[in-house]
């Protein structure tokens, strides 16, 4: 059966009905504002440990040359560190724990860049699961995920943009506008359409403005994959959208929650 | 001093025969499918065939692009497609799937195998990965500086290819799906509608409204060249596989140029001759992206009204008899008797001339040559190479 898990940001969230959480450092992690320190990350893991948590960490920014020996001194801390999964998406992290003969730890985070089964083949060749592009359509959901190397995020808002120039600062710079434009959600319109925009730590990311989300559409599939992932990037209370997906894993009230969720997501907006 | 590639995007046979007349080490192309560029009139199987025929003759490579993001439907065709590539006898393909990686692998011999700049390849360690997988080459990506570069090259055996010159993502290649949602046109499948140059309005906490844009000014290296030929990177590559035959003719020459005179007297003796001549083509403001460093405002492209399509292509020479000195020209923008113009060669310096009288294609004289594509004829009191394009003085 699929586990649910989701990324955690402060203690209370404990508490919450999932198997395990995504936990992002305040480095290479492109989770916004709820990032945290190796000696912070210590701390939340045995506070996990002790609610029998599994422990996801999450380094999934792309790496420049420059930033290597900071990564190198981050992955050794993180080797010492009691985890389950680290999820990944540049390979110089792969490299690393392939030297250290511990890849078998590492999860691949594809973003836009695994839509295949054969793509996903490759990674099970390697025996790393993989988590899908959020692009795609139900139908080849239902043919990639017949491979058990797949994770899935079903909820949250997507990444449509990741840019390592922070362009609305640059902008602002241009503008002369007196705000500070970083660590804050802005909308971006385009003739009818919104896209949120926001900058944090150098790098620039827009997402779509509505909470993606699948649910009915998971009733047959949902156990092809291995983890579920509900999305908090800009979420606060994600209690009640988890209760709907432990509904889903138990078969339950899934018309219900379906409607249930289509209203809250439309009233949550940014 | 190490030779360097210099490789030209050929958008179809024509773009790649100038490309190869013009100084070309290398061109590269998609072919029908699993190619991104969609709206580049790609390569059929007998182009390709034809295109490597010329190009090897001259001996210049060529790379064919196989740099989509697959979906399942994306394999139908592939096997065959790939052991046709490898009868034609290309000399590598540019990937971004992993899977394709493996079927290339699999169903072609002798035919390099290089990773796409999609993937975003940034730093030595995700090199090492590539490395082990049986790949030649990386195209780098655009985030890295000539600092970095210096590094990742010492650190790695595999060639490099970094871009020099031409468009640029302003986001990380192969993470954009911007024109997924915003035109309904898969980025990763050749659809990019290039939607991070489009206008949006910035809402800001005061509830003022910005004109906001999210692309950068185009790139262009051109006084990073011998550094980067110091550096030991192996590829300089041009980016434009829907550009003009003028464009790729004249961007080729002056990056041919300017590489040989670095290779030859170990300087360059004045910048400023070939940024001239850059003049003649570019539309687009251009900057060094990450080259020198991080990105400042001014690499940024937030102004497109100084976009300005440069209207100086003339017309491209049919063919020149040089017992009579007759041109006959294929018009590209309007010119009339009385304009300065230039002709750009090949192998010889840009010759100019008055243009004082012509004929339409029914050898009646004419005045003014209006026309896209109608051929007219004229003599010049000097030779031409075949290749010669016609530009406004
Ligand atoms: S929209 Fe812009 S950043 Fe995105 S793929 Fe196209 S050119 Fe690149």
């Amino acid at each position: 059966m699929s586990k649910l898990i989701t990324e955690y940001t402060k203690l209370e969230d404990l508490k919450l009905n999932v198997s395990g959480f995504i936990i992002n450092f305040k480095s290479f992690s492109l989770f916004p504002k709820y990032r945290f320190t190796f000696d912070e990350v210590k701390k939340i893991i045995l506070k996990m440990r002790k609610e029998k948590k599994l422990v996801f960490l999450n380094l999934d920014a792309l790496v420049r040359e420059k930033d290597l020996s900071n990564l190198k001194c981050l992955l050794d801390q993180i080797v010492t560190l009691d985890f389950d999964y680290l999820i990944f998406h540049d390979f110089a992290v792969y490299t690393y724990f392939k030297e250290k003969g511990l890849t078998d730890k590492l999860i691949y985070d594809g973003k836009t860049m695994v839509t295949s089964k054969k793509e996903l083949e490759f990674f099970a060749s390697k025996k790393l699961p993989v988590f899908l592009s959020r692009e795609l359509k139900q139908k080849e959901l239902e043919v990639i995920s017949t491979l058990d190397n797949a994770l899935l995020e079903v909820f949250g808002y997507e990444r449509i943009f990741y840019s390592k120039r922070p362009i609305l600062s640059l902008f602002k710079e241009f503008k002369n506008i007196k705000e500070s434009l970083t660590n804050k959600v802005y909308k971006l319109q385009e003739k009818d359409d919104i896209y949120l925009a926001y900058e944090e730590e150098g790098e620039y990311f827009v997402y779509l403005e509505k909470i993606k989300y699948l649910y009915k559409e998971l009733k047959d599939i949902k156990n092809n994959f291995k983890f579920l992932k509900v999305g908090r990037t800009f979420i606060e209370d994600i209690g009640f959208v988890l209760d709907k997906y432990n509904d889903l894993l138990l078969n339950e009230n899934i018309e219900e929650n379906s409607k249930l969720l289509e209203n809250y997501i439309s009233e949550v907006g940014l | 001093m190490k030779k360097v590639e210099l490789l030209i995007p050929a958008g179809d046979l024509e773009r790649l025969k100038y490309a190869v007349m013009y100084g070309a080490d290398a061109v590269y192309f998609g072919g029908m499918s699993f190619s991104l560029r969609a709206k580049a009139s790609n390569f059929t199987l007998s182009d390709i065939k034809e295109g490597v025929k010329f190009a090897h003759e001259h001996n210049v490579k060529v790379y064919v692009t196989l740099n989509i993001v697959p979906h399942n439907e994306d394999f139908e065709g592939l096997k065959e497609y790939l052991i046709a590539l490898n009868e034609i006898g290309i000399d590598g393909l540019i990937i971004s799937s992993f899977a394709y990686l493996y079927f290339v692998s699999k169903y072609t011999k002798n035919i390099e195998k290089h990773i796409s700049t999609q993937c975003s390849v940034i730093n030595s360690e995700a090199i090492k990965f590539y490395e082990d997988l049986g790949v030649d080459r990386i195209v780098l990506g655009r985030e890295l500086s000539l600092e970095e570069l210096k590094v990742i090259k010492e650190k790695t055996k595999l060639k490099l290819e970094v871009f020099i010159h031409g468009g640029m993502c302003a986001g990380l290649s192969g993470r954009c799906i911007l024109s997924n949602y915003m035109a309904c046109r898969d980025a990763n499948r050749g659809g990019c509608a290039h939607s991070c140059r489009w206008n949006y309005a910035l809402k800001l906490d005061s509830g003022k409204e910005e004109n906001f844009t999210m692309g950068s000014k185009d790139l262009c290296a051109l006084r990073l060249i011998p550094e980067m030929i110091d550096i030991g990177i192996d590829s300089l590559k041009i980016e434009g596989r829907m550009k003009s035959v003028y464009y790729i003719a004249s961007i080729t020459r002056i990056y041919r140029a300017l590489i040989d005179e670095y290779l030859k007297t170990g300087k360059i003796n004045d910048f400023k001759i070939y940024e001239e001549e850059l003049r003649y083509v570019e539309s687009r403001e251009t900057a060094t992206g990450f080259l020198k460093g991080d990105v400042k405002q001014d690499e940024q492209y937030f102004d497109p009204k100084l976009e300005n399509a440069p209207k100086n292509f003339l017309g491209k020479v049919l063919d020149f008899n040089p017992k009579t000195k007759e041109v006959t020209l294929e018009q590209r923008n309007h010119f009339k008797i009385g304009d300065e113009v230039e002709f750009i060669m090949p192998h010889k310096d840009a010759v100019s001339f008055i243009i004082d009288e012509m004929k339409n294609e029914e050898g009646e004289r004419i005045e003014v040559a209006p026309h896209p594509l109608e051929v007219i004829t004229f003599t010049v009191p000097f030779m031409l190479e075949e290749g010669t394009l016609m530009r406004k003085k």
